[in-house]
């Protein structure tokens, strides 16, 4: 999967948000908010042609003092997430 | 550790300087936001509705806008009447005595369409031009019609 083209993830009033640089309108009302952690992961993946629930797990390991089955299911849910919003195909 | 979604608070006058960010730096053509407070009733109301912005211009009579009222403190009201280089603006919903005045430059952003319950009503379309006209005509039972208005289910 990859991440789709056209979202920014932009330091927005201290929070990492999600910004569709294609939109005319920015919709206050309704962002994505990441938390830092969602926001590394997402630094680092979004410039990618390709990436696996794998490579999120290999990222967090490199990064936090995480287990690895509770790394995959977050990384699981994350992308389960990001899918949800639109954020991520195929 | 998710992606959960939730509300998020942030303060008034950070959200003001993205807005004038989107505006500038990312090129955006309108801004939309939350409505907070109860003061341009009985249209908007706190958090229910939600109000489409475009950048600041000079404003009409009658326009709404988002300005800076003072430091740190913002109102996205109507614009009654303009006094030497001063604009005078006051909410729908609030009593006469109140109103609060502002510079071109203080202007965030234009309100561009209204969206109440979910229903969007431009600026310049008929539905918003009579309830502004209504609401200018009901001006001496405002209060009445507020107090009422409050008391709805």
């Amino acid at each position: 999967m990859k991440i789709k083209e056209g979202f920014e993830l932009q330091n927005v009033c201290g929070e990492h948000i999600i910004v569709p640089a294609g939109e005319d309108n920015m919709d206050f009302s309704h962002i994505i908010s990441l938390n830092p952690t969602a926001a590394y992961l997402w630094e680092n993946i979004a410039g990618r042609a390709e990436f696996t629930v794998e490579d999120m797990v290999a990222l967090l390991l490199e990064e936090y003092e995480v287990e690895e089955d509770i790394a995959l299911e977050d990384c699981r849910l994350i992308v389960e997430c990001w899918k949800e919003m639109g954020l991520v195909e195929k | 550790m998710t992606g959960n979604i939730r509300e998020i608070q942030v303060e008034n006058h950070l959200l003001m300087q993205e807005i004038t960010r989107m505006f500038n730096t990312n090129g955006k053509e309108s801004v939309t936001i939350t409505v907070r407070g109860y003061s341009m009733r009985p249209f908007l109301d706190d958090r229910r509705d939600k109000v489409i912005l475009t950048p600041p211009r000079t404003p009409r009579i009658g326009d709404v806008v988002l300005a800076r009222i003072a430091d740190k403190r913002y109102a996205l009201h109507r614009v009654i009447k303009k006094e030497g280089e001063r604009y005078i603006m006051r909410g729908d919903g609030n009593p006469l005595y109140m109103k609060e005045s502002f510079a071109e430059e203080d202007i965030i952003g234009m309100a561009h369409t209204f969206i109440r319950k979910g229903k969007p009503y431009e600026a310049t379309g008929l539905v918003w031009r009579c309830y502004s006209f209504t609401w200018r005509l009901l001006k001496p039972f405002r209060r009445i019609l507020l107090g009422i208005y409050r008391r709805l289910p």
